[in-house]
């Protein structure tokens, strides 16, 4: 491993334990390894100072309550749209997941092999996935989209981790791919709760 | 049972019949849930009709709500769910416009109109161009690092809660909001170095 992969990789841990301290996300351990770097390390303190600027940055975004008027206004429009409107309880008991499909679970098995190996095989910018041309798309009425079930140790052995292996906090380059590709994966699936749909209603 | 969440306990009130409860969450969640809805489609009139259709399908489903999480976790599944229909919708609609593509025009993007009065004239400016620079570095994000961010960094919302809102498990939000966050902050320097101002964090490793 080179001298620039290195130092690649600890900027990415940095990072990813800065980010965490910010979300109250890290452990006494990551804690400790965090102050280490701080007291030691001038540049992780400016990069803290960077990690600040960008959440203030955002929370100034959206600082500034709604007024009085609008809320009323809305709520008044809300009222109106609702006053007869019953219960929704249609349809969320009729899903059923496409994964039951053994042709759908195949070519998302499939799918999965290739976004995998683009993503370990090949890493690095330039083989990186395609980003979906779209944005996976939830049923329109279904407020509760079904689930990927990946759960951390399927990601760690993605990642090459291994079984048993859990995820730490830093994530390196070479891991970012692995994460566009699940993402694809998600979408994927999401789009063929659309196709299975859009099927049973020509059906 | 999220029996400490009192957004949580509202909803259930409604639920049982208690109207004006739905209308003390609107009063709480309005705002948040039309900034978080204007920073997925970059539209305010957009975000304020999506925003508004939230809370109808909250109206909706009130007799399957189960407060297995906090009120809010929920609340921004629906109204994600309802952006990420929205948006495919416009992209049908446009095929050669993407409707999320980063806009790093002003022009193209809705002017803040919420920004309250009080601060010094320089003051508000800087902030206004702060948050014009960061919203549209934030535009540009893949969806799901925008959304965990926001949630993360605005709503504080843990990991686990934002799991829920975008499918995903704790570990891979955690690693979206550091990409998103690390991708920021990377962007706002470079921009501080390109106008020939200290960076805030020169030198970093």
């Amino acid at each position: 491993m080179s001298g620039s992969d290195t130092r690649n990789q600890e900027r990415e841990r940095l990072d990813a334990l800065l980010s965490a301290e910010r979300d109250g996300g890290l452990d006494a351990s990551e804690q400790a390894e965090l102050d280490a770097r701080l007291a030691g390390d001038p540049a992780a303190v400016a990069r803290r100072a960077e990690f600040a600027a960008v959440d203030e940055a955002l929370q100034g975004l959206a600082e500034v309550p709604l007024e009085d008027a609008a809320l009323e206004s809305g709520l008044a429009a809300l009222r109106a749209r609702t006053a007869d409107a019953e219960p929704d309880v249609v349809r969320l008991d009729e899903w059923r997941s496409p994964w039951r499909h053994p042709a759908v679970s195949l070519a998302i098995a499939a799918a999965a092999a290739f976004f995998l190996y683009l993503a370990i095989g090949s890493p690095g910018p330039s083989n990186e996935p395609a980003a979906p041309s779209h944005i996976a798309i939830a049923p329109e009425d279904d407020l509760l989209a079904p689930e990927l079930d990946l759960d951390d140790e399927e990601i760690a052995i993605a990642l090459g981790y291994g079984e048993g292996a859990s995820l730490v906090p830093g994530v390196d380059d070479a891991d970012l791919p692995v994460i566009d590709a699940l993402e694809v994966l998600d979408y994927m699936k999401e789009m063929s709760v659309v196709s299975d749909r859009e099927a049973e209603g020509r059906g | 049972m999220q029996a400490r969440d009192p957004d949580a306990q509202l909803m259930l009130a409604f639920r049982d019949g208690d109207e004006e409860a739905l209308s003390a969450l609107y009063r709480r969640w309005a705002g948040p849930v039309l900034r978080f809805l204007e920073r997925m489609v970059r539209e305010r009139a957009t975000a304020e009709e999506l925003m508004q259709e939230t809370f109808v399908r909250v109206h909706g489903a009130r007799d399957r709500y189960a407060a297995d999480a906090r009120f809010s976790t929920w609340l921004f599944r629906i109204a994600r769910n309802l952006a990420l229909n929205e948006l495919d919708r416009s992209r049908n609609k446009s095929p050669h416009v993407s409707t999320d593509a980063p806009a790093r025009d002003d022009d193209e993007r809705p002017a803040l109109t919420l920004v309250s009065g009080g601060a010094a004239v320089d003051e508000l400016a800087h902030a206004r161009r702060e948050g014009s620079r960061v919203e549209a570095e934030l535009a540009t994000l893949p969806e799901r690092q925008r959304t965990a961010l926001w949630l993360a960094a605005v709503e504080g919302h843990s990991y686990a809660e934002i799991a829920e809102v975008l499918d995903a498990s704790p570990q891979s939000v955690k690693a979206l909001v550091h990409r998103a966050r690390s991708t920021l902050a990377d962007r706002m320097r470079e921009q501080e170095t390109d106008q020939g101002r200290a960076p805030t964090g020169e030198g970093t490793a």
